[in-house]
């Protein structure tokens, strides 16, 4: 066991919690208590997850897995029975919390009001479970406990009189939060006075809980979650400073402070905590995502489950102050997968393999080595867990139910409850598929949502399946998924030209790509995604100014936009501005650690100014991320061997790279004299590294060169030479393709060409100018030629490990610019398309075919 | 029960209607602020409070019971 380094921890959970509020509110001197942890220990984002829906990521924080392992799939489930739905319940959780894995280690938990944590679990310690502060009845009248809500049973009268009824709270406690109000309003919006009142009044029930508990219990972890700045703030962020259009004057008045005042009330609430717990306590804040506060505040929330879902911003808070705890700093790349991690640790205790997330050890002032298991899942001891029969208390999860219905996350069960369940079961199988998204396990994702589009043609369950087909590239599918969303309700046009833009880059047509994201752009110029591809495209047409302005763009609306400060990166790079690179670089990697090719393009940047130490240090962060980054690899080689003499550093990177990573080579490829030589020229005047020994001359026929290479003739029976050819082009014709060996990938540019002017200009090469000038067609040859080209179509659908892009020649020769981006884009490089293009000689367009037959 | 005030060390004066830092201090804070409230008659005023909410709350259900049947009897002469 390591080194424990927190002698207790207290956790508390502000669901929904946003620096982007906090941070004004601190710079006024109105959240002191945040403040001194903020000074006194560590603050960072914390990554959310998608899909962003509070039980999910709450289960997520407490157990470090995604929801395909922990098995909270949504706001609600199906009924043992299956005849109704109910509130999801901590027994459909399929994985031990880290109150578990504490409990079955000997050590005390308090939980209080975890989302989800009903039935609460008979955990080493006491857990109060989120339905126990609900209320259903009015003030004076029988308010009982719902049925296990606590553990222990003992406490259960002891904690039900600390619970505040809504009728309690008064004018003295809304005051804060309305000081403008006016008597004639308190008619008109008593609805929203109310919700007030009642999300106050359990705020206040789980905070007398949770201090009753400190003060009472012995106990090594505590952890409070608190929904209420969620609640304010999907009733009463509209109303938010500054003043959003549509919202007249008094009502903004009135409103204008709730958000602010129920932060302020957290902070309290906070500071009561701390004095309890003691100094020698390590205290964490986090919460599970953000809310949008300003321009970037929906102005309508789509009508679909979980709508409200769509006010959330990507990422939450995270606070941490204690021994052992690095002071006044900042943490990067944290999600919420790395907090139970981290818990273990501070515990002394091991991390499971299994775990999705990983501990942040840059947070501790002593280096610290964590230890793993393979799973904790299977290490026997009493974690409080439920047996998996336990039976739940129907009438409690409806009373849970009722709420969610009234917050407006769920729509109110219709009339037919078997419909209501098999709803619940498809809306539950989509978030799973965004889970699969999340992890980039596309196959999957597309699986289910294939199913559910089938069963229920929603525009979003089109959309995710469309984001599936984009990342396996498969473009048929794409096209009809389209169409089809296209003929779909609610589906906007922005949203359609944007996905069409995305097609177009697919099959490798950025300019007509373009054309269509510049039109939507017209329609609306509030997207920052919109910004963000059109900046791609232009990254990909090196117009890298206006690929600069796009990505500035996208920053003016999103400031926060990871990918926008990467896109801004490549352009500074491109441009030869190293250092705003590298500033820009590191803004995305603060906004997203998991971002590989931002740290790769950190490396550049830091590499071009010298910084060679440093540049490996962020190549190397690049390889941990994404091991199959073979570009990364490389330049850790030369950095290691030519900069900072670490031979046998670089040896391990090479030798990575021969045992670990398929090459991918680049091909020409078709049928002699259908303008192999013609791209092999264009590829190279645009800076391709070209495999070719020159053995064979320019001559009348080809008078730029054929770029052959030799040992290619004898593919049939030797392939090892196309080592040499890893990472680089060579022209390879159509009958020699099927002699490819499996070890490596390969992008096939293949060229196509009218068969007459193939055979015409093949004649003339040979000598036979007499017959190419009688135009006599050579039928049978023509008819060998053409099945040559079907067998070759039919190799490529049997060869996963390759991609192919047709050229046509005749295209080439009319619109080389147009081809030459498509060719850029093909092999994702950056190509100089003006010299490809200069390069294209059209008076050499010789053999233009005359023959009609 | 009392409660003290953390940077004076001063007993807090604990009004009858509460107040939000009453309630931010938690468990002991709310027991004594509930005593205050019965010694002062604030508690019975609440409760009246309370009882007249009933009866407007269900004058008003009853008022719904009835639109909601009054529609579906003319939806049901209309067709």
């Amino acid at each position: 066991m390591s080194k424990r380094i927190a002698k207790r921890v207290l956790l508390i959970g502000w669901d929904a919690a946003d620096w982007k509020v906090i941070n004004p509110l601190m710079d006024q001197g109105l959240m002191p208590t945040l403040e001194s942890i903020v000074n006194k220990g560590v603050i960072g984002n914390l990554a959310t997850l998608d899909p962003p829906l509070s039980p999910m990521l709450w289960t997520s924080i407490s157990t470090g897995k995604l929801a395909d392992k922990h098995g909270i799939l949504g706001f609600v489930e199906p009924d043992p029975d299956h005849q109704s739905v109910r509130a999801s319940l901590i027994t459909s959780r399929k994985v031990k919390a880290v109150w578990n894995i504490l409990s079955q280690n000997g050590l005390k938990s308090n939980v209080v009001g975890w989302w989800p944590s009903h039935p609460a679990e008979p955990i080493n310690g006491v857990m109060v479970s989120n339905f126990f502060q609900k209320t259903n009845s009015f003030y004076g009248e029988p308010w009982p406990v719902p049925a296990d809500a606590i553990h222990p049973k003992e406490l259960t009268e002891k904690l039900a009189e600390l619970r505040i009824h809504s009728a309690e709270i008064t004018a003295a406690h809304l005051l804060p939060f309305l000081p403008n109000s006016e008597n004639e309003y308190v008619e008109t919006f008593q609805g929203l006075y109310s919700a007030i009142a009642r999300i106050l009044g359990h705020a206040s029930t789980l905070h007398n809980v949770a201090t009753y508990l400190e003060r009472n219990t012995s106990w090594d972890f505590m952890a409070v979650y608190h929904d209420a700045i969620d609640h304010f703030c999907h009733g009463f962020m509209k109303f938010h400073p500054p003043q959003r259009k549509g919202i007249p004057d008094k009502i903004y008045e009135t409103f204008k402070d709730v958000v602010s005042s129920a932060y302020r009330f957290h902070d309290m609430m906070l500071q009561r905590m701390l004095d309890l717990a003691g100094e020698d306590t390590t205290v964490l804040v986090l919460s599970d995502h953000g809310f949008h506060s300003d321009h970037l505040r929906p102005n309508v929330l789509p009508k679909e489950p979980a709508g409200p879902a769509y006010e959330h911003s990507p990422f939450g808070i995270f606070a941490l102050k204690g021994p052992g705890i690095i002071e006044d700093e900042r943490v990067y790349g944290a999600t919420l997968l790395d907090i139970a991690p981290t818990l273990l640790t501070l515990f002394g205790l091991p991390i499971g393999k299994d775990m999705d997330g990983k501990p942040l050890m840059q947070v501790f002032k002593e280096k610290t080595e964590p230890e793993y298991v393979d799973s904790w899942e299977n290490i026997p001891g009493e974690s409080g867990q439920h047996p998996s029969d336990r039976q739940i208390d129907p009438w409690a999860a409806q009373e849970a139910m009722n709420q969610l219905v009234e917050l407006g996350y769920i729509d109110a069960p219709g009339e037919d409850k078997k419909k209501s369940v098999e709803n619940t079961r498809r809306e539950s199988e989509y978030y799973l598929s965004r889970v699969y998204i999340y992890r980039k396990n596309y196959e999957k994702a597309a699986e289910l949502l294939e199913k559910i589009f089938a069963e229920d043609p929603q525009l979003r369950f089109g959309l995710s399946l469309i984001t599936c087909y984009q990342s396996l590239r498969k473009v048929p599918e794409f096209r009809a998924t389209l169409e089809k969303v296209k003929t779909l309700q609610g589906s906007n046009l922005v949203q359609l030209e944007m996905m069409e833009g995305a097609l177009l880059l697919l099959e490798y047509k950025p300019r007509k790509a373009l054309e269509v994201l510049k039109s939507a752009e017209e329609k609306a110029g509030h997207m920052p995604s919109l910004f963000l591809q059109i900046g791609k495209i232009y990254l990909r047409t090196q117009r890298y100014d206006d690929a600069q302005r796009a990505f500035l763009k996208a920053l003016e609306i999103d400031p926060q936009y990871a990918a926008a400060h990467h896109g801004l990166a490549v352009s500074y790079l491109r441009k030869g501005e190293y250092e705003e690179a590298a500033e820009s670089a590191l803004n995305a990697i603060g906004l997203q650690y998991y971002f590989p090719l931002a740290h790769y393009h950190l490396g550049e940047a830091l590499m071009n100014l010298g910084h060679n130490e440093q540049a490996a240090d962020a190549f190397e962060v690049c390889c941990a991320l994404m091991p199959g980054n073979r570009r990364a690899h490389l330049w850790l080689i030369k950095l290691y061997e030519e900069k900072l003499n670490r031979p046998q550093k670089a040896e391990e990177h090479r030798r990575f790279i021969s045992e670990r990573i398929k090459g991918t080579i680049t091909i020409v490829s078709g049928l002699p004299r259908s303008g192999t030589s013609m791209m092999m020229q264009m590829l190279d005047a645009g800076g391709a590294s070209i495999l070719t020994d020159k053995i064979r001359q320019p001559d009348e026929n080809n008078p730029r060169g054929y770029f052959e290479f030799e040992k290619v003739k004898k593919l049939m029976t030797e392939s090892a030479w196309l080592e040499e050819a890893n990472g680089k082009v060579v022209k390879i014709i159509a009958p020699l393709l099927q002699n490819l060996p499996n070890k490596f990938d390969y992008k096939i540019i293949f060229m196509r060409r009218d068969m007459a002017e193939i055979l015409r200009s093949q004649q003339i090469m040979l000598g036979q100018k007499a017959n190419a000038d009688k135009q006599a067609y050579p039928i049978v040859l023509a008819d060998a030629f053409n099945k040559q080209l079907e067998r070759t179509e039919a190799l490529f659908k049997r060869m996963p490990n390759a991609e192919v892009l047709y050229v046509d020649y005749t295209a080439v020769i009319e619109n080389p610019e147009e081809i030459a981006e498509t060719v850029a884009e093909f092999l994702g490089e950056d190509l100089d398309v003006k010299k490809m293009t200069d390069v294209v000689d059209k008076s050499l367009y010789r053999n233009k075919s005359k023959v009609t037959a | 029960m009392k409660v003290y005030d953390r940077a004076t060390g001063k007993e807090l004066e604990i009004p009858p209607e509460g107040s939000l830092g009453l309630l931010a201090l938690g468990d002991i804070a709310v027991k004594a602020w509930r005593e205050v409230r019965v010694k002062s008659g604030y508690e019975k005023e609440l409760l009246e409070r309370v009882e007249k909410l009933k009866e407007e709350t269900k004058k008003k259900m009853e008022e719904m019971k009835r639109k909601r049947e009054e529609k579906k009897e003319n939806e049901q002469k209309n067709s």
